[in-house]
């Protein structure tokens, strides 16, 4: 039982210190770093190309 | 339990290593995600080692003979409290407590940095996390508290009776305060070395952090001294044993340190010189407590055999080695700005006060290795006593106290003659009809007089820079006496608490001057009704009884007490004598005032009723414990945060800084 407590406790403060180390190497998504924009041509109706992700067509009111 | 105390100890050290090297490859190039996670692994140290403490705190509590530890320290007829101050009794336990006051002070410098001066975070984990390291390692593969015994004895043998008393309760974890205390200040300084951050003045971030330090220290040499008093029945509170000397000698370099500190805020100097300081006392505070745990004091020959001791100084020698270096690396930038203007200066004061501290911290060291220097080169050993200690330190100690009427009233920069007769002639003047009022009343003892007379100019000086102060506020702002002097206190707290330190000091220096220079001690045996008269005190002994208690025979001489004709009342003078082993300990009569305490000591007894009691009427002792109630009340004064924004840094005051006071 101490065992398996003290297995558990390893793990769970292992995972926490290095927790900052995974959050810096997990592969970001590319369009979200560093205000990437979204060469997604803007739907009919208005928008300029390079609008950011999620604007609606014809800009943010 | 003891396997849950193991894997605590044994985690945390896997992860003071860690963070020793996150922290080093996050410095240089900077990644931030590294220094973070040696931040968290600085956190969950701390947690760990709370839980090992928890389980060895449990095991001491429940009485679990299945520790040890809990045998060598604990017994079935021992009092609770004490089962619980038998944590830091002993070698692992007191290491234990060591590295988890480490742990709290690492949270909290590493919170502090981390808001204040991020750039020194990685340097600061660092340090930290290495000495961290060495006494995790020390505790998981030397001296483990968690070391079980296979048959589990139905009782235990209890701590050395002379330390079960209050006073010894909380005097090792005071001293541990200070001691582990000056390692924050090392690890900022030598972070901002490693950074090159000198223009942050990491020696400034760490003057308050060693303010705090010193204040434990000077508490726990005032508590051990107040214990040997008390317990040891040998009529004195300090003996210039080595164990007092470890703790002593950094104290002594830390008040160097708060001292030249001032004048590299003021005036950019000394910059080299304040850093080595840092670096000496944490240096010292190693060395105090590998002299107190490594068995060199208890017998000098174990010195080379104990494997604790060589431990203790292979990494004592690595760590000056390397902040030494560091130092030497960053000389040039750490050069003074200024140049010293004139010898008549406060800054010349500061200096000379530096280098009579270092003197003095010099001295004692000599005497306290001296015993292993001899024996080293001539393999004779030779001791060196306290009227060593009494003849090299009295004179020192004369002139700090000297230093301190003069440093905080001379002009910074350069003073004039005229100043020194402005500022000297009254405090002057109270010193030198105090010494002749002295000599007037027949006291005939030529240092004493000195000493005294420098107390009550150094106490002058002090009244007047209040009387000045409180003045001013009252002319220009009509404020009443107290409001004035409450007004003034808080608008400038260093300076004032400092001042109130400077107080307790005093009243320090007078207690130790009129109980060493004038006590008085008289030997007698006496049978039921005899009398021995001591100075103005007579004492008359009706005779003695005996009682079994908490496992000891306690031999009580039942003594009562005059001065002149004014009866003041019973006095008991025990020895206790433990059934368990051969310890004895001394319970001494003592009846303390202002002008003078009575302490009898029960020296001996027969069996047809007599005894030989040691009497001795010490002057001005309270004047001791008074100072330390004095220089705490300074002390917080002083580390209270300041209201107005701290002086710009060292650098860019050098110039602007032309007006004259503290």
């Amino acid at each position: 039982m101490t065992v398996v407590v003290m297995i558990l406790l390893a793990a769970a403060v292992a995972a926490w210190v290095l927790a900052p180390l995974r959050n810096a190497t997990a592969p970001a998504d590319p369009r979200a770093r560093s205000g990437a924009r979204d060469e997604t041509p803007p739907e009919t109706g208005g928008g300029a190309p390079g609008a950011t992700i999620g604007r609606t067509p014809g800009g943010e009111r | 339990m003891a396997d849950l105390g193991r894997f605590g100890l044994t985690s945390a050290l896997v992860l003071a290593v860690y963070a020793v090297a996150a922290a080093w490859l996050g410095a240089r190039p900077r990644r931030p995600e590294l220094v973070a996670s040696a931040v968290r692994a600085v956190s969950m140290i701390a947690a760990l080692e709370v839980l090992a403490a928890v389980v060895l705190a449990g095991a001491l509590l429940g009485r679990d003979y299945s520790f040890a530890y809990v045998t060598s320290h604990v017994s079935n007829a021992q009092a609770m409290v004490y089962d619980l101050t038998s944590f830091w009794g002993g070698m692992e336990g007191s290491l234990l407590l060591w590295a988890l006051i480490l742990s709290g002070y690492s949270l909290a410098v590493v919170r502090s940095i981390g808001r204040d001066r991020p750039r020194l975070l990685p340097g600061v984990v660092g340090v930290c996390a290495t000495v961290s390291a060495f006494f995790l390692f020390m505790l998981v593969a030397v001296a483990s508290p968690f070391a079980t015994v296979p048959f589990p004895p139905a009782d235990g043998r209890g701590m050395n009776p002379l330390l079960l008393n209050p006073w010894m309760a909380i005097h090792p974890p005071t001293l541990y305060l200070g001691f582990v205390g000056l390692t924050v200040p090392f690890a900022i300084v030598v972070a901002s070395l490693a950074d090159g951050a000198i223009e942050e003045a990491g020696v400034l971030l760490a003057r308050r952090w060693m303010l705090w330090a010193w204040y434990c220290l000077t508490m726990g040499l005032m508590f051990g001294a107040k214990w040997s008093y008390v317990v040891l029945g040998w009529g004195g509170y300090w003996a210039w044993d080595p164990v007092e000397n470890a703790a002593l000698m950094p104290w002594l370099v830390a008040t160097a340190f708060l001292h030249s500190v001032m004048i590299q805020e003021r005036r950019a100097m000394l910059g080299q010189w304040t850093a080595l300081l840092v670096v000496l006392a944490f240096g010292l505070s190693i060395f105090g407590t590998f002299l107190t745990r490594s068995g060199v004091l208890s017998s000098i020959h174990s010195f080379t055999q104990s494997p604790l001791g060589a431990y203790f100084l292979g990494f004592l020698a690595l760590v000056m080695v390397g902040a030494f270096a560091l130092v030497a690396w960053r000389w040039e930038a750490l050069r003074s700005l200024n140049q010293l203007d004139a010898v008549l200066s406060r800054e010349s004061a500061f200096l000379l006060n530096n280098v009579v501290f270092l003197t003095t911290a010099f001295a004692v060291f000599l005497g306290t290795v001296f015993p292993v220097i001899s024996e080293a080169l001539t393999g004779r050993r030779v001791n060196v006593g306290p009227p060593f200690f009494d003849h090299v330190v009295s004179p020192l100690a004369l002139l700090l106290l000297l230093l301190m009427g003069v440093a905080p009233l001379i002009a910074w920069r350069r003073a004039t003659m005229a100043d020194l007769r402005s500022a000297f002639l009254a405090p002057g003047a109270s010193g030198v009809l105090l010494g002749l009022a002295l000599l007037a009343a027949g006291i005939r003892a030529p240092g004493a007089v000195l000493a005294f007379a420098l107390c009550g100019f150094v106490a002058a000086t002090i009244a007047l820079e209040f009387i000045r102060g409180i003045r001013i506020r009252r002319t220009h702002q009509g404020a009443g006496a107290v409001a004035a002097l409450w007004a003034l206190v808080m608008s400038n707290r260093r300076r004032y608490g400092g001042y109130v330190v400077h107080l307790g000091i005093l009243l320090v220096f007078a207690g130790i001057t009129g109980s060493s220079v004038f006590s008085t001690q008289r030997v007698a045996t006496l049978r039921p009704g005899d009398s021995v008269q001591v100075a103005r005190y007579r004492i008359t002994y009706d005779g003695i009884s005996e009682a079994t208690r908490n496992g000891a025979l306690v031999v009580t001489a039942r003594l009562h007490a005059f001065e002149g004709r004014r009866d003041l009342g019973p006095l008991d003078a025990s020895r206790n004598l433990f059934l368990a082993g051969s310890d004895s300990t001394t319970d001494v009569a003592l009846r303390s005032t202002p002008a003078n305490d009575l302490y009898v000591i029960l020296a001996a007894w027969t069996r047809e009723g007599g005894a030989t009691l040691r009497v001795l009427v010490n002057p001005l002792v309270m004047w001791i414990w008074a100072g330390g109630l004095v220089l705490t009340a300074g002390a917080v004064i002083a580390m209270l945060p300041e209201r107005r924004p701290a002086p710009a840094l060292a650098g860019a005051l050098a110039g602007a800084l032309t007006s004259e006071g503290p």
